[in-house]
């Protein structure tokens, strides 16, 4: 059935088989590029840039609507400092 | 076996004469290269016990493992090593400050660290050359003007450029780690010139730079306590990086390429397979031709 299917629209003509072939390698790469890149970034937790960013980027443009939605809101509470979030 | 290999050959593996003067030849020079390669290896595994100087032990790096990166805390560390110490001596002649941007600083801090510095520019409408305060796109200015000068400023060494001085040196990391952090007295039959500092990692022990390493010779932004060990490793980690600033990007890259080695494999196999069922389930007849009597 699935076959049949396979066969008829994708592999019986060239035309339709290089098309599939492009089509596919753009969504292959777009998600293998992206699972890599978590797989590095989670094996590497921590250590790259992207990790400790938030840090020193705290430019009001560059922050997500929701971070400076909770920022705006919560400005005005007291800070009370936290060991567990001091930098080792 | 033999009767699909003859198929597939034509029977030109089987014979018995096949080795031409040709493929003779290159197998010698197949044999000859291996073993001049392996000579090599040999000697390169040597003890090297005779020559003058102490080979620095191998650390355990946190960017040792095949997919790990470099440390960009360290790296961050790593830049304010070089700009609050080294920098008095060394260039780094071929990293802009646009290269720091996303690696250890954000734009913005990356911008008002090249404005602390004043680069020369020009010329103007009138033709003359001016200073100004630096942009991203400049390189990071450089201590002295030319070599001379800083020879001259260290009774005659010349502190090279530490951009590529991780991948310059043999073993660099552990090279250059050993080096700041080596410095001891020297043992007694060695003199040391005026300006000469004796260091067991450096050949001849008699090295142009003063130990400049100690425990807290700068504070950190980021409160890590500046141990001697932890100042030396930083600005290694911070070297390798400019030695090497494509370093994760391999790492990662090394993960994509396993990754698409085992999804190709079966693929390759079951390829192998489609196109040798034929070849292996031929059956080869004889049939002797009898004279009809
Ligand atoms: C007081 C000036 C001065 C400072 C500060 C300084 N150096 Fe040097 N450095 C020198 C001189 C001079 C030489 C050349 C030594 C020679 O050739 O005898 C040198 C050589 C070197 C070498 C090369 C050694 C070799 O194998 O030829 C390295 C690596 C090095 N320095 C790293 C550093 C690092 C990393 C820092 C910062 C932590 C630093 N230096 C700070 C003056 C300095």
């Amino acid at each position: 059935m699935i076959s049949r299917f396979l066969y008829r629209y994708i592999f019986k003509r060239t035309s339709s088989f290089i098309l599939s072939i492009v089509v596919t390698s753009v969504f292959f790469e777009r998600a293998y590029d992206h699972a890599c890149e978590e797989i590095f970034e989670w094996i590497n937790e921590g250590r790259l840039w992207t990790h400790i960013k938030h840090k020193y980027d705290n430019l009001p443009q560059t922050q997500s609507y929701q971070k400076r939605y909770i920022e705006e809101r919560t400005s005005d509470l007291e800070e009370i400092p936290n060991e567990d979030t001091k930098e080792d | 076996m033999a009767a699909s290999l003859g198929r597939v050959c034509k029977f030109g593996l089987l014979k018995s004469n096949y080795g031409t003067l040709f493929n003779q030849l290159l197998a010698c020079l197949g044999v000859t290269a291996g073993g001049i390669s392996a000579l090599i290896y040999a000697l390169d595994q040597s003890v090297k016990a005779s020559d003058q100087v102490a080979h620095p032990p191998n650390y355990k790096w946190g960017f040792y493992g095949i997919f790990s990166s470099l440390d960009h805390r360290s790296l961050r560390r790593g830049w304010e090593v070089y700009k609050n110490v080294c920098s008095a001596c060394h260039s780094l002649d071929f990293l802009a400050f646009r290269h720091l941007v996303g690696v250890t600083h954000t734009e913005e801090e990356v911008k008002a660290i090249a404005a602390e510095y004043q680069v020369q520019d020009g010329p103007d409408d009138t033709g003359a050359y001016y200073m100004r305060p630096g942009k991203l796109f400049d390189t990071i200015p450089a201590p002295y003007p030319n070599e001379e000068a800083a020879r001259a400023a260290n009774n005659g060494a010349y502190p090279p450029d530490l951009t590529y001085i991780i991948n310059a040196s043999e073993n660099g990391e552990n090279y250059v780690f050993s080096l700041l952090t080596g410095y001891c007295d020297p043992p007694a039959g060695i003199t040391l010139r005026e300006g000469q500092y004796f260091n067991p990692y450096f050949v001849n022990g008699a090295l142009g730079m003063p130990q400049i390493i100690y425990n807290e010779v700068i504070e950190y932004a980021d409160g890590t306590p500046a141990t001697a060990s932890q100042v030396a490793k930083d600005v290694v980690e911070f070297l390798m990086w400019a030695s090497n600033a494509e370093f994760d990007e391999r790492k990662k890259m090394t993960i994509k390429v396993i990754g698409f080695g085992l999804i190709s494999l079966p693929l390759i196999i079951y390829w192998k397979r489609v196109k040798w069922t034929t070849v292996k389930n031929t059956k080869l007849l004889f049939t002797p031709k009898y004279k009809r009597q």
